[in-house]
């Protein structure tokens, strides 16, 4: 039954990527900035993308859990109306390396840390601007078959391996190896 | 995997205490879709565990006239305080004794571990075992798209989807 962990949704123009837009190796992760798993997959991600971005790309997908996360939906909120004004990673990666710091005071004090103009930010904010977006990401983890937080899917292969580095070096260059050899056989 | 329940056949009955020590019986379901998902154990180590992303999506599950059951053979004052930990408000059925009896039933009890498999069975509102689903591992919990595709074969798409996500 292969076809149950196997990612459905496409990954389109709307989605935030990190790396080469045609590097070989795509990760997609489903991910909450209040999860404490998401929090340790965080530098183990960033450093494979950013050890080799022409080959390894990785693409973020809100999947709050708000029942247990009271902070899930407005940091996922912030990063989106970040990523309005071009930096969307930056405010990722201050959320998941503070992820005991996410009340609404440090996200306008990450928020101008990062250069964005505040007033734009906070009035998106308390409006819910991006909440939609948010929203769409959910309904396409359920489609691709999330399982917890963080979801990781590589070359949209649902990875339900061990997180640490090398056993995700170890997945990516055995996903590299049999593409290869698929393409050498056709 | 499959379990030893037969699809298309009515799914057996049980009678589990809740987290209250409440008797619930698998036919006060009769006129609901029954999820019933059977977990190894409360306080697995993953925080964002199953059972979470069940309670998340309870709107959109009940959009499809269902409800969720969960089952596991931990007692009852375990299943009160996970309850009470991870927020949940759905109906968690202690098959603690005798040991596994229902998991039994549904052929997903573990012998040699004395836990129950990961496991999802989809029943219809006349109480027919439609589906099931058993993990392969069940430290691996099942991804959303295998509950809302057993709904969806038992119910069709659900006429107006919840404003929940």
């Amino acid at each position: 039954m292969l076809d149950e962990i196997i990612q459905k949704t496409p990954i389109t123009k709307d989605d935030w990527i990190r790396g080469s837009a045609d590097a070989p190796v795509t990760m997609l992760e489903y991910g909450d900035f209040e999860c404490p798993y998401c929090g340790m997959a965080f530098p183990v991600l960033h450093r494979l993308v950013d050890e080799d971005p022409e080959t390894i790309r990785l693409v973020y997908r809100h999947f709050p859990i708000t029942n247990i996360h009271p902070r899930a939906l407005p940091t996922a909120e912030a990063a989106e109306a970040a990523g309005a004004q071009g930096k969307f990673w930056e405010m990722h990666d201050l959320l998941f390396t503070h992820q005991d710091r996410l009340e609404d005071e440090d996200l306008l004090a990450y928020a101008d840390a990062i250069g964005l103009d505040i007033d734009r930010f906070a009035r998106e904010m308390s409006a819910g601007r991006y909440r939609k977006e948010v929203k769409g990401n959910f309904r396409k983890g359920i489609q691709d078959g999330v399982n917890g937080t963080p979801t990781i899917f590589i070359n949209r292969l649902r990875y339900d391996g061990p997180r640490d580095y090398e056993s995700m070096r170890a997945a990516i260059a055995a996903i590299l190896r049999t593409e290869r050899a698929q393409r050498r056989a056709a | 995997m499959a379990s030893s329940q037969k699809t298309n056949t009515p799914a057996a009955e049980f009678t589990l205490p809740n987290a209250e020590g409440q008797p619930v019986r698998l036919s006060d379901y009769r006129g609901k879709n029954v999820v019933l998902s059977f977990y190894p154990a409360d306080w697995s180590p993953v925080c964002t565990s199953e059972l979470s992303l069940i309670q998340e999506t309870l709107d959109d599950i009940r959009g499809y006239n269902a409800e969720v059951v969960a089952v596991s053979v931990d007692n009852t004052y375990s299943h009160r305080a996970w309850a009470e930990k991870q927020r949940l408000s759905f109906p968690l059925l202690s098959d603690f004794w005798p040991h596994g009896a229902v998991a039994r039933q549904y052929g997903v009890f573990r012998e040699n571990d004395g836990i129950s498999e990961r496991a999802l069975f989809f029943i219809d509102a006349s109480g027919m075992l439609r589906d099931s689903w058993v993990s392969k591992d069940p430290a691996i919990p099942p991804g959303l798209n295998i509950i809302f595709d057993g709904l969806e074969r038992i119910e069709g798409t659900p006429q107006k989807e919840a404003s929940n996500a």
